[in-house]
């Protein structure tokens, strides 16, 4: 134990001195970095200290846009650490391939984009999933429909990160959305509802309300999630209708959260049974506030639920009620 | 006579020395190659983890399921606001903060009223798990998700369970009212799920020592070592059983039990496995989730999701009972997997793991 307790403090001893070293040789990076007459000796560091510099160009990348990114851009092309880079992208060692792709994901260029298209055949998932992530961030549109149509056997969190990299307005989304729902087949539906709700935009698309009795309830779920951002062929009130009453309950939620957001005529009926009536209290609440959302003669409905016979419907309305009120006065003062 | 009684105890004597030298060489042999284990996982986890990016990623998408955050807490007028507010600042796309005041005789709920403008609401609390009375509910007027729970004294579990009640969201984080996260614990810890969301039941934090480490706000800003060699000496134990042991048996497969400092967890499968009970708290979470058949789910930990706690330094700390509940954990493993396999357990067991499925599905309701 002495041992172990002598070894922790030399090792942060050790670690507190080359942690100084590094941040020294960052900061003088930075410097010539932000000279515009210092190209060469920019250059010159970027040889001499590559693991700082590739660290530097990370965060240049993540953060710089315009002519300060264009420079570090430049210095790194022009270093040694950029064949580096090319040879490292299509090595076998996951990390090294993994970071060259993330790097080289960044910069334009035939090279850049050959080295990235290679890495997403890599052995390695990690090499896979930092090329997916370049192509999407960067790629041109038809390498992009490819990468989200390949998906589905990832990770959830991997594809919300993959769904972040795509950007706003890349074309690419109401392509991909279009084929997906024209193809009908559910893990693509899946993905593609999964993107429409990532994105939370107005999407050009129609999404085909056979969504809403798909045999996976994943599916339905996200179908009545995302369906406040796209038309759908069928009259809103009854596919609403439908998913009010859907053996799952956690579908019958997302129905009634769907209500708060469209607000369709016709519906007050089926939100109040399901105040009424629940397996969960989770799907009552959702129902309760699309009333509430909903405004006038259903909100009324939803105040005589405060007098109701059961205390959980009558405790849920209160609730309901009070934030409304509440947000009202809010909205007031 | 008394010659050979002296021998036969002399002989005695040396047997049993050599028999703690053998028990001590295999205890440091086990503790060695855990400590290895853990070490190879980790580097190998620093090589291959997230990034920041994804973490920011995850920060701002709504596919991520909502969190409860349960802080019971008991005369903690000292920490309390600090404490809150570090949780309500916690990086997440969406958590509510659920403060359970566990029948204080100090000045605690009147702060957190102070501090916060909490009103007493007419939230709906579910009756799932029987707890002591609960007196209010208290919520914020200010546009933060805070609800404060004031309740009759039962103890950390009980007032666990009333917080499972009072929850909303699909998954449940217990952490300690006086624990400091650190800002993307959340979602670190949270990611587990979103990796494997159909058999990952439990996820647990790693614990570390926040004597001596700067602090603010409720954050940790610098680690290093306390000044007191007892402290430097836990500090040290801390990390063989947390950083290095845990995540050693994790990588072994054998992650019985996690920390109650830091835990997160299906709602419903608490509410199933009443996963907290009697006065015993937390650290049965392992013990109620090894109920469930083995192969049925599997508890994580998620390397990196720190969760600080300021240890009181006394001896009662360093004989915790954490040694017996993992026993306990153990044997209940050990007895489900000795179950017939149509046992009305083990179907109970697949009932919550579909349970448990149907929770980590990502759907935020």
């Amino acid at each position: 134990v002495f041992l172990l307790v002598a070894g922790l403090i030399a090792g942060k001893h050790v670690q507190n001195r080359r942690a100084r070293i590094h941040a020294q040789r960052r900061s003088t990076l930075e410097d010539l970095l932000s000279r515009q007459d210092k190209f060469e000796a920019a250059l010159d560091a970027a040889d001499r200290w590559p693991g700082e510099f590739l660290e530097l160009a990370q965060d240049a990348f993540l953060l710089l846009q315009g002519a300060e990114r264009k420079r570090v851009e430049t210095v790194l092309r022009g270093s040694r650490l950029y064949a580096r880079l090319l040879k490292d992208a299509c090595l076998a060692d996951p990390i090294r391939a993994a970071r060259a792709v993330r790097v080289l994901g960044e910069l334009d260029g035939e090279e850049c984009r050959g080295a990235v298209q290679a890495a997403l055949a890599h052995v390695s998932p990690q090499v896979r999933f930092a090329a997916r992530r370049a192509t999407l961030a960067n790629g041109p549109v038809e390498e992009k429909l490819k990468v989200l149509c390949s998906l589905s056997p990832l990770a959830l969190w991997e594809r919300i990160v993959l769904f972040h990299s795509i950007p706003a307005d890349s074309p690419a989304v109401p392509r991909f959305l279009g084929e997906a729902f024209q193809r009908g087949e559910e893990p693509l539906a899946l993905i593609a509802l999964e993107l429409l709700y990532s994105i939370r935009r107005l999407v050009p698309v129609t999404i085909p309300s056979e969504l809403a009795r798909a045999d996976n309830s994943e599916v339905r779920i996200r179908f009545f999630k995302a369906l406040p951002y796209c038309a759908t062929g069928r009259d809103l009130a009854l596919i609403l209708r439908e998913g009010m009453r859907d053996a799952d309950w956690r579908v019958r939620a997302m129905a009634a959260e769907a209500c708060a957001s469209l607000r369709p005529e016709g519906v007050a009926d089926d939100l109040m049974a399901m105040c009424q009536s629940f397996t969960n209290a989770a799907e009552a609440a959702h129902a309760a506030r699309a009333l509430s959302a909903l405004g006038g003669a259903a909100r009324r409905r939803l105040q005589s639920l405060a007098t109701s016979g059961s205390a959980a419907t009558r405790q849920i309305a209160a609730e309901v009620i009070e934030k409304q009120l509440l947000e009202t006065a809010g909205v007031q003062s | 006579m008394t010659a050979s009684l002296g021998g036969l105890f002399l002989d005695a004597m040396v047997w049993s020395e050599w028999g703690f030298l053998i028990y001590l060489f295999i205890l440091s042999s086990l503790y060695f190659f855990l400590v290895m284990v853990g070490l190879v996982e980790m580097l190998r986890h620093r090589a291959t983890g997230g990034r920041v990016e994804d973490s920011g990623a995850l920060n701002s998408s709504l596919l991520v399921p909502p969190v409860s955050v349960l802080a019971p807490a008991y005369n903690e007028a000292v920490t309390i606001r600090e404490s809150v507010k570090a949780l309500l600042a916690l990086s997440y796309p969406e958590h509510e903060v659920i403060v359970i005041n566990d029948g204080s005789t100090d000045q605690t709920l009147q702060l957190l009223i102070e501090e916060f403008h909490l009103y007493r609401s007419a939230r709906y609390s579910g009756e799932g798990l029987k707890t002591k009375p609960v007196r209010a509910i208290y919520e914020s007027m200010d546009p933060i998700r805070l609800i404060v729970v004031d309740k009759e004294n039962g103890g950390k579990a009980d007032a666990l369970n009333a917080g499972i009640n009072a929850a909303k969201y699909p998954l449940i984080c217990s952490v300690d009212a006086d624990s400091l996260l650190e800002q993307d614990a959340l979602i670190r810890i949270a990611r587990r799920f979103l990796l494997d969301p159909e058999r990952v039941l439990a996820v647990g934090g790693i614990v570390r020592i926040a004597n001596g480490c700067a602090t603010a706000s409720g954050r940790v800003i610098d680690v290093n070592l306390p000044r007191s060699w007892l402290a430097r000496f836990q500090v040290v134990e801390y990390l063989r059983s947390f950083l290095f042991g845990r995540t050693g048996w994790h990588l072994l497969g054998g992650t019985l039990i996690v920390s109650g400092a830091f835990a997160i967890f299906h709602r419903a499968t608490a509410l199933e496995t009443e996963i907290y009970f009697g006065r015993v708290g937390m650290r049965v979470v392992g013990a109620a989730l090894a109920r469930l058949p083995a192969g049925d789910g599997h508890i994580a930990l998620p390397h990196l999701a720190e969760d600080f706690l300021d240890v009181f330094l006394g001896v009662e700390n360093l004989l915790h009972p954490k040694v017996e509940y993992q026993h306990r954990a153990a044997l209940h493993r050990f007895a489900a997997m000795m179950e017939a396999p149509e046992s009305p357990r083990q179907a109970r067991g697949w009932a919550l793991r579909q349970t448990a499925i149907n929770c980590a599905s990502s759907t935020a309701v």
